[in-house]
């Protein structure tokens, strides 16, 4: 028995059928065939929506030990700043650019909140699987000529709604995560 | 009084959650139990670690009964796998996924008291070397994935797995996530992650789409590469003693199904296990490519050239011993020096049979009191003996020839940081034993009395040469204490 990971994102499909075209709104799923066509496996079905420019893809360390993916709208990112205060004395006489109170620790960290109101009722098992997640990151596209790749992120601990009596066919999913890697400042 | 039969134990090829236990009831002979029975796991095929019992779980007329639980162990070896974002090929994630095997093994008393061990005992990898198989009583050899079930989950995993399966799939093949349907943007990444029973030989991939305003799904489909993420590590060849045939043995990683390895590029030969042996192999010089089997896939090859010398041909290693000094009771260390090109080297007491060296310098021990002669000499590839070299030693009562107290400061609260030289001395007395090494960990304790004992020759040395106090810290000493 072995595990494999099906590329089944529209991204990684588009190297490996350049013929197909997966436009807005189309529906697609896989399958993996043996050699006399016996069907092996099938994933999930997937539909296409267009890349929003506040559109963020999570993944995660799911309960069963292998990586799960959603896509979310990222509603805002608010920082905080946190610093302690150096004072020192100063000599006489005094010069004009030279301070008496200088920030030092200075600790900044980013909370990102993103929704998505795309998942129903039944599906709020499994999107708790991210809310439990130990292991989560962010898809980053490269920049400064960096490949693709992902960035660690830590999921904030928070409580969400899995099931209610009100409005029960729209269920709105909000997760609050932070970067996983402190920003080192300047002493 | 070996263990010879499970009365539990996980089905063969089954599928478990390394968040839930996973249990063996192994049954051991005699009606006196063991008095410990280890349970060596191996991960893949190579030996991970131990667990060891002496509780008996059900003391049985002719036999008892042993409980073992190794979920632990499987948490604690599992990780997780992110494969690249947007990429393009189908990946084997080994990590989160591990084939699973334990070997039971028991002991007995020896005649001084002490517990001792079935053998062979498996030994841990290092850095540099191959984890070392070892005996006992094999289990079923099963699946564990780095999973966790919910109390109200089915906690059969593949029972569980199944009922998230969509669409069509093999009886043993399941999906290994919970997901639902879901909508993805146009320019995201995503993978599918599946266990598979079948061999994925030949095997297509096929895109099922249907474009928005279309009522039918169109196909097209890509043939599957090979997928074996197995890899060879080291390959390890010594001629043996006296023939021209070599025993070769090689590290790996993954989980291949078996080997193939091949002579001087000729034809691939299969290989159940990590080792073989070449035979008649003429002299001078050979290669040796090794590839992991993964069903019908193979993995990288690995290449290793060695040299075949003739059996019997003469070694002009010469072994020079530097020093041979008592260095316990009924002990002693032997140093030496070889020239030449001597592949191994073995040793003699008072004419005895030779027996390996383990390492230079090595210890010989069970040494009694008086005069002892130590041979050592060196071997070559082929089994050729070269010049060896003996040097006597007379083995005394090792009892100490000078003591030491020493104690840093006063304050029964405070703590020091000590540093201990040791030239030729031994320590005891709450000190571990130390001998002719610098201790590059000071200690750290209490200020009570260190004791240490000089069992040298020569000059005794001064205390300030033993005992070096780095830092001292008083202690608080208000309240009930320290």
């Amino acid at each position: 028995m072995k595990l494999i990971y099906i590329p089944s994102g529209p991204k990684n499909l588009t190297a490996i059928f350049p013929a197909v075209v997966l436009g807005n709104a189309a529906d697609y799923y896989l399958t993996i065939k043996s050699e006399s066509d016996v069907v092996l496996a099938t994933t999930n079905t997937y539909t296409t929506k267009p890349a929003c420019d506040n559109a963020i893809r999570i993944h995660w360390l799911n309960a069963l030990g292998t990586i799960d993916a959603v896509t979310l709208e990222l509603d805002k990112i608010d920082t905080d700043t946190n610093s302690e205060r150096w004072k020192k004395p100063l000599a006489y006489p005094l010069a004009k650019p030279v301070e008496e109170l200088r920030r030092f620790n200075i600790r900044s960290s980013d909370t990102h909140t993103a929704t998505t109101v795309e998942y129903t009722e039944a599906d709020m098992d499994w999107l708790m699987e991210l809310a439990e997640a130990p292991m989560a990151w962010l898809e980053w596209k490269g920049t400064q000529s960096q490949p693709d790749s992902y960035l660690p992120i830590i999921v904030l601990d928070g409580k969400f709604e899995k099931l209610k009596q009100d409005d029960r066919y729209v269920y709105e999913f909000r997760l609050q995560f932070k970067m996983s890697n402190e920003k080192i400042s300047l002493r | 009084m070996a263990v010879t039969s499970f009365i539990e134990q996980p089905v063969a090829s089954s599928l478990h959650a390394a968040y839930r236990p996973m249990v063996f009831r192994a049954v051991a002979d005699g009606a006196t139990p063991p008095p410990r029975v280890y349970c060596d796991i191996y991960f893949g095929g190579i030996y991970y670690r131990t667990i060891s019992k002496t509780a008996v779980a059900t003391q049985n007329a002719s036999n008892s009964e042993w409980v073992f639980d190794i979920q632990d162990a499987t948490q604690e070896y599992l990780s997780h796998y992110l494969a690249a974002n947007g990429g393009d090929d189908v990946v084997e994630a080994a990590p989160p996924l591990v084939r699973v095997q334990c070997k039971f093994r028991t002991s007995t008393y020896n005649a001084g008291g002490f517990i001792v061990q079935e053998t062979p005992i498996p030994i841990q990898a290092t850095s540099s070397t191959a984890a070392t198989a070892g005996g006992g009583f094999a289990s079923n050899t099963f699946y564990v994935l780095n999973a966790s079930l919910k109390h109200s989950d089915n906690q059969s995993l593949a029972a569980h797995l199944a009922s998230f399966k969509k669409g069509t799939w093999g009886a043993t093949n399941y999906p290994a996530t919970h997901r639902p349907n879901q909508k993805i943007g146009i320019a995201d990444s995503d993978y599918f992650p599946a266990l598979i029973s079948d061999e994925l030989c030949n095997a297509k991939l096929v895109l099922h789409y249907r474009l928005a305003g279309e009522t039918v799904f169109d196909t097209e489909e890509v043939l599957l590469p090979s997928i074996c993420s197995a890899s060879i590590g080291s390959i390890t060849v010594s001629q043996i003693t006296a023939t021209t045939n070599a025993n070769v043995s090689w590290t790996f990683t993954g989980s291949p199904t078996g080997f193939e390895y091949r002579l001087d590029g000729g034809a691939w030969l299969t290989a159940a296990v990590p080792s073989a042996t070449l035979s008649t192999l003429s002299v001078g010089a050979h290669t040796i490519e090794v590839r992991g089997v993964c069903g019908c896939a193979y993995s990288a090859t690995a290449l290793q050239a060695f040299d075949i010398v003739a059996s019997g041909s003469a070694c002009s290693s010469i072994v020079t011993i530097t020093a041979i000094t008592q260095n316990g009771s009924g002990s002693a260390s032997v140093d030496f020096t070889s020239t030449g090109p001597a592949t191994s080297w073995e040793y003699a007491v008072d004419g005895g049979a030779y027996t390996s060296v383990p390492s230079n310098p090595f210890n010989v021990t069970g040494l009694a009191n008086g005069l002892h002669n130590i041979a050592v000499r060196p071997v070559c590839a082929g089994g050729a003996i070269g010049t060896s070299d003996s040097d006597s030693i007379d083995i005394t009562d090792y009892t100490p020839v000078y003591w030491y107290r020493v104690r840093f400061g006063d304050d029964p609260c405070g703590s020091a940081l000590v540093r201990v030289y040791s030239t030729s001395a031994v320590f005891g007395s709450g000190i571990d034993l130390f001998t002719n090494s610098l201790l590059t960990t000071p200690l750290a304790g209490p200020p009570t009395s260190y004791v240490a004992a000089y069992m040298g020759s020569g000059t005794i040395p001064m205390i300030g040469e033993i005992f070096e106090l780095l830092t001292y810290q008083v202690g608080d000493t208000t309240g009930s204490g320290c």
